[in-house]
């Protein structure tokens, strides 16, 4: 789901970076006050479960692919500030290490998919709750990957709008909201099924093991 | 009013010869509107785009934009292969930006030397080879950096129970 440098416009990913900054020093402190023994390698090992996720590609219907994205489970057992810095470790780590997404682009996909991905799970799931997790979880999760997905296409189809060569033409990405809200959406509405499944089980064994503990 | 050898030629005569030039002038005419086609020999740059897995950007939009150029230098789709050919006409850094529809995409920038023959490539998406090797190596990054933070915590802790036994 996360976009590439060269896509977005300097007008775009300069703002978000000004808006990142500073929600990510936040979280870093919210971090160091709740940091012990016992969350450091299980905070490693999910974080590095999310990674994991959003590498594999799944094939889906129409000769397309995509990925997981993670951040919901995160959320689920972190809250959504630690998730929100750990999966901007995550989105770092693919843009520098694996070559996908960017480091222009990363604040716009930390904010989209790390911040409101794991804000929406952990509201979305506190709100369903009464309706047991196995309603609650898959829920939070699956619309929680849809916002993401909407506020990234949205984002990717407003660039024509936004900057224009001389002649018009767009200078970074093409597609206009017309092609870019579906083309994100379809394929998420089945990767979100897939996620929502997978962190509903995850979570259950976090449940079992104690692990979980949501805090804002 | 007529020149004097026009007057002295038969009606007849005339309308043979205008028939006869606009013969002769009608096939050039109509072809200025053909294409035509040569084969030229030259070294092309060929790119080959996949994504993780086995993917490729099949029919997916490109633009080739020549050294400072904003305008593309070429535009199309995608092969059936995945590919991408262009043949520059001068050195310097081309670059070469494919997107798709949902927000993938990757931007290389190709170095011609003055002979049109590749001397270097960069992007942000390198090889789709070694993929899962980029990938194992970000997990060991990744572990690598909680590690380092767990050590940095065992070692303040410790230089801080160091403090308060001295201290106390």
């Amino acid at each position: 789901m996360h976009i590439p440098d060269g896509l977005i416009s300097p007008q775009t990913y300069l703002p978000a970076a000004a808006l990142a900054l500073p929600l990510w020093a936040y979280a870093a402190r919210r971090l160091r006050g709740r940091l012990g023994d016992e969350l450091l390698p299980r905070l490693a090992v999910f974080t590095a479960l999310a990674f994991l996720l959003s590498t594999l590609m799944l094939p889906l219907p129409g000769g397309t692919s995509g990925h997981a994205v993670g951040v919901g489970l995160l959320a689920l057992l972190f809250g959504p500030w630690l998730a929100f810095l750990a999966y901007s470790l995550v989105l770092l780590l693919q843009a520098v290490v694996v070559g996908a997404g960017g480091i222009t682009s990363l604040p716009v996909n930390a904010l989209a998919i790390g911040l409101l991905g794991a804000w929406l799970t952990v509201g979305l799931y506190a709100a369903l709750r009464r309706f047991g997790d196995t309603v609650a979880v898959p829920v939070a999760v699956w619309l929680a990957v849809m916002a993401s997905a909407l506020v990234l296409a949205l984002v990717l189809g407003l660039q024509p709008s936004i900057a224009q060569g001389p002649d018009g033409t767009p200078r970074f990405f093409p597609f206009g909201p017309a092609i870019t809200v579906p083309a994100l959406l379809v394929p998420h509405v089945f990767i979100g099924v897939g996620e929502a499944v997978l962190t509903l089980l995850v979570f259950r064994h976090a449940q079992r093991r104690r692990w979980v503990g949501v805090r804002t | 009013m007529s020149p004097p050898y026009l007057r002295s030629t038969p009606p007849r005569v005339r309308a043979t010869w205008l028939v006869a030039v606009s013969a002769l002038l009608l096939p050039s005419l109509a072809h200025a509107h053909a294409m035509l086609h040569e084969i030229s020999q030259g070294e092309v740059v060929l790119l080959r785009f996949s994504f993780p897995g086995a993917d490729q950007p099949w029919f997916e939009p490109y633009e080739v934009f020549a050294p400072g150029a904003d305008t593309p230098f070429q535009s199309g789709r995608v092969n059936a292969l995945g590919e991408v050919s262009f043949r520059p006409d001068r050195a310097g850094d081309w670059r070469v930006r494919v997107v798709t529809a949902d927000g993938h995409g990757t931007q290389l920038v190709v170095t011609v030397d003055a002979a049109g023959a590749i001397d270097s490539v960069a992007g942000t998406h390198g090889h789709a080879h070694d993929y899962w090797l980029r990938v194992l190596a970000a997990l060991g990054c990744l572990f690598g950096v909680f590690g380092l933070w767990a050590l940095w915590r065992v070692r303040r802790a410790g230089a801080a129970a160091g403090a308060g036994f001295g201290g106390g």
